[in-house]
């Protein structure tokens, strides 16, 4: 784990909410977070990290603000967990990997397509020994939303 | 209408036949279609003259040869016209010539005769035909009265044959190095063809990409089949090489690329280091399918006959970089586990457990406060600075000194902003750092966990499987082997549980003791046994009788037994029966310690003996 | 022969110094400076057979220095060892383009020094 692994997701984020929906997401204090812990939002987009590090990214959304951001982009106010509100939030975990995946490449990372989970309490696997996990919480006009990352330098060499 | 052209000239054969031969049928359409052109005009011409038997035959002659054309076409072969028209032109001219006349030119016409009859049917027959044909001429120029040809000026006749001579030699030469410089060509095409096939052999099969690059880093046209499945595009020709590379790895490494690449065509590169500058000797690349690649590079200078050109290879070595990989993950892992336990290893294990504990109240702790995050952030500061110190002493007073300068290095970094105001991305970094210490906490408590499941299992496995009962096994078998005695053991009766733990030890070494005193003394080998009528193997008995506070302990033999007067004596120190002092037995001290200890512990030790029958031994202990 | 040995920190020149000592080069054809504009003065004033150069220096640096030197038709010739802790392939490559004549990367071992000053040595062309 390395600051400089982090800092191209925060500026993707950034960049993704700006020109998808012009919402301005301010970072609060980020805190660690047990592995067992299980995350307080309704969806999540995790994204997959390999090469010099491993583990995952992972940005996690309440049911409120995940409709409302679809809500933008459709143009129908959104009151369910429907494909759509799924649909965007796939999307928007692609186009802030893809743009990290930028930041990342001097440092021999790679990120995997994205996968989307759902469900209240849903669980993360994140990956097996002791790995450090921060979470970073987002906040916007429209709601909160967090990125948490987890991720082992692997060679340390 | 280039077609149609085309179809008309070659008789719509051209593909059956080979180049020189296409040729040929090109020249004979061609002389029939001016020859159709010439004759009529002159049969025409010559008709409205009034000369009807030349115009005549002229016509005539034209109508064969446009019939030629036809018969061509049909029967799609050449040879005819080929053979044809030499018959035809030699019967014709000589016709010309014989009715020419004194003052005619038309006998002018027998020198084209060699030159056609030389390409359309050959060197050899050409010849023959040609010089044939001039002898008929000649009879017909110079015989006086066979012709009116023959009132020609001597002059004129004799400057034509000359004339005739020339044309067909050098007809002949021509046709001859014609030939030749045909047949070269033939054998040279076929000869590329074939090289070619096997250089796209080559190329098509080899699983590496192969390539040559220009001076401005292009892609030759000459590459292999693999080079574009790994570039994923199929026509790569004068493409930029590093252009194909450049959306696939960093921006460093391209520019990189670029320097190493440009070098080679410099007019003095560095070639002793340029092997090992390679900046894509090992690199990964998003391949085509979207996944990482490991790839290695490696370029070549080579000069060809067009100037200096750069051979590339790439080879996909993504499989066995990944195993590499797997394996330097676990070496790293084990390294570092080793480092801790190293560390642990130092540390009271109470001690640790309590470190542990402590360490994560604090981080929970300050890590609540990262959560609220109406904390204001000097106070943040404030309690991670605590913890950290308090972390950080709390690992020193254990012993773990190592992690504990760890932990410092984070104390420092938040100590300098508890004087400057701290931005965001200083508590980023502070957080990664405490996670980093949180992880490591985690490694060791899960290292700790992992030893102390090892150490219950060994003592499980000491209650279960009887540690007391494998000595006892252990020292018969390696008794049996020293002295070459197999003995029949019974312990059916044997109940070692029933053995408190704070005697375990003792009982062990009693039995132990006995066995030996047995294997030394007692037991007899088969014929001994078989003289004296007992069973061929000795027998050792051990078992046990629970008697209420008590537990009795027998242990009993079918040797030799002790003798009446030794008997009394046994339990003395330095009384021994055995003849010399050997590696298990002689010194006389077993049995008197062995009563010692078990009187010690408060049990009681006796002997019964039957000489010639074997021991018993009694041993009481209490179970309190 | 003069082998000038350029650093700024005094101890990486004693350790250049000493591993070529036990090269057996002997005392006498050592010299040193401390960055790239003291290393300039002594190249022009004198006659050096061999230059080991760090790269990140005070003043003038390693890599400005071969440049410069390079740059000027007297020290075309002269054999330069770049001795530095910059081990990226980008830089190697930068500090090759620039000039240098071999390249090696800290810690310097013994039988590193000896290959790359031999490999430099017999190339200079007689």
């Amino acid at each position: 784990m390395n600051i400089r692994y982090i800092t191209p997701f925060i500026e993707a984020v950034e960049g993704a909410f700006d020109q998808m929906f012009q919402l301005q997401p301010q970072a609060l204090t980020p805190y660690l977070v047990k592995k067992e812990e299980i995350l307080d939002w309704d969806i999540s987009g995790i994204i997959g990290i390999a090469g010099e590090a491993r583990g995952l990214v992972v940005l996690s959304f309440p049911a409120d603000l995940a409709q409302e951001l679809t809500a933008v982009l459709t143009g129908q106010a959104k009151d369910t967990m429907d494909e759509d509100v799924t649909d965007t939030v796939g999307e928007l975990v692609n186009i802030i990997a893809g743009n990290a995946k930028k930041g990342l490449e001097e440092f021999r990372l790679l990120i995997s397509l994205p996968s989307i989970v759902q469900g209240h309490h849903h669980q993360v696997t994140w990956p097996s020994g002791p790995v450090p996990i921060i979470t970073i919480p987002f906040s916007t006009s429209r709601g909160h939303f967090s990125l948490s990352v987890g991720l082992e330098n692997i060679i340390t060499t | 209408m280039r077609k149609f052209f085309k179809n008309v000239l070659y008789s719509g054969i051209q593909d059956r036949l080979a180049p020189e031969d296409q040729v040929k049928l090109l020249f004979i359409n061609s002389i029939i279609f001016f020859g159709l052109l010439v004759l009529t005009f002159f049969g025409v011409r010559d008709l409205s003259h009034g000369d009807m038997v030349l115009g005549g035959v002229t016509l005539a002659i034209s109508s064969v040869v446009l019939a030629l054309f036809f018969l061509i076409r049909v029967t799609k072969t050449i040879q005819i016209g080929a053979w044809f028209l030499p018959f035809l032109m030699f019967g014709f001219f000589t016709f010309l010539t014989a009715s020419g006349g004194a003052n005619s030119t038309v006998v002018l016409w027998i020198l084209v005769y060699p030159i056609f009859v030389v390409f359309l049917i050959g060197s050899f027959w050409g010849s023959v035909f040609a010089a044939v044909f001039l002898a008929v001429q000649a009879l017909l120029l110079f015989v006086p009265g066979l012709s009116p040809a023959a009132a020609v000026e001597l002059e004129f006749k004799t400057r034509l044959i000359g004339v005739y001579a020339i044309v067909f030699t050098f007809s002949l030469a021509f046709e001859i190095i014609r030939l030749q410089a045909q047949k070269e060509l033939t054998r040279t095409a076929s000869e590329l063809a074939g090289a070619k096939v096997q250089t796209d052999g080559i190329l098509n099969t080899v699983t590496e990409g192969i390539f040559l690059l220009n001076p401005d880093l292009t892609i030759g046209d000459q590459h292999s089949h693999s080079l574009k499945a790994m570039v994923g595009k199929d026509d790569l020709t004068g493409r930029s090489f590093l252009e194909e590379l450049r959306g696939r790895i960093s921006e460093k490494d391209y520019a990189a690329a670029k320097d190493y690449l440009d070098m080679f065509f410099l007019p003095d590169p560095p070639w002793h280091l340029m092997e090992e500058i390679n900046p894509l000797s090992e690199t990964t690349i998003t391949g085509p399918d979207g996944l990482p690649h490991h790839m290695t590079f490696s370029f070549r200078s080579v000069e060809l006959s067009t100037g200096r050109r750069v051979l590339g290879t790439v080879r996909d070595v993504t499989e066995s970089f990944e195993l590499n990989r797997k394996l330097k993950e676990e070496e790293d892992r084990s390294a570092r586990q080793m480092k801790h336990l190293f560390q642990i290893i130092h540390v009271k294990p109470e001690l640790l457990l309590q470190f542990l504990q402590d360490a994560d109240q604090e981080i929970t702790a300050v890590n609540r406060h990262l959560k609220d995050q109406k904390t204001d952030p000097s106070q943040l500061i404030e309690e991670l600075f605590q913890a950290v110190h308090a972390v950080k002493g709390n690992a020193a007073l254990v012993g773990l000194s190592a992690f504990a300068a760890r932990v410092h290095a984070l104390e420092n970094m938040v100590a300098a902003f508890r004087e400057k105001k701290p931005l965001w991305q200083d508590f980023l970094e502070m957080t990664v750092q405490l996670s980093l210490i949180q992880a490591e906490l985690t490694e060791i408590r899960e290292l700790l966990g992992r030893m102390s499941a090892f150490q219950r299992g060994i003592e499980a496995s000491s209650a279960d499987q009887d540690l007391l009962l494998l000595a006892l096994e252990k020292a018969i078998d390696q008794l049996g082997t020293d002295t070459k005695l197999a003995v029949d053991l019974d312990i059916s009766e044997f109940q070692p549980h029933l053995i408190p733990e704070k005697h375990r030890k003792l009982i062990k070494d009693v039995l132990v003791q006995l066995v030996r005193n047995s294997y030394a003394h007692g037991l007899e080998h088969p014929s001994e046994r078989k003289t004296a009528g007992k069973p061929g193997r000795p027998r050792i008995r051990v078992a046990t009788t629970p008697a209420g506070p008590l537990l009795k302990l027998a242990y009993w033999d079918d040797g030799r037994g002790i003798a009446p007067e030794a008997l009394s004596r046994v339990f003395e120190a330095g009384f021994s029966t055995a003849a010399s002092v050997g590696l298990h037995a002689g010194r006389g001290v077993g049995l008197s310690l062995v009563k010692q200890r078990v009187e010690t512990a408060g049990g009681r030790l006796s002997l019964r003996s039957v000489q010639g029958k074997g021991v018993a031994f009694d041993i009481t202990l209490p179970l309190s | 022969m003069r082998i000038l040995i350029v650093d700024d920190s005094r101890i990486m020149r004693n350790i250049v110094k000493n591993t070529l000592k036990s090269l057996r080069y002997p005392e006498d054809v050592f010299l040193e400076a401390p960055d790239g504009q003291v290393a300039w003065q002594i190249l022009e004033a004198q006659e050096i057979t061999l230059l080991l150069v760090d790269w990140n220096m005070p003043t003038l640096n390693g890599l400005e220095l071969v440049k410069k030197l390079r740059a000027n038709a007297k020290h075309q010739k002269l054999p330069i060892i770049m001795i530095t802790s910059e081990a990226a392939k980008y830089n190697v490559i930068e500090a090759v383009k620039a000039g240098v004549s071999d390249y090696l990367v800290k810690p310097v071992t013994e039988k590193g020094l000896e290959e790359k000053i031999r490999r430099v040595l017999d190339r200079r062309p007689s």
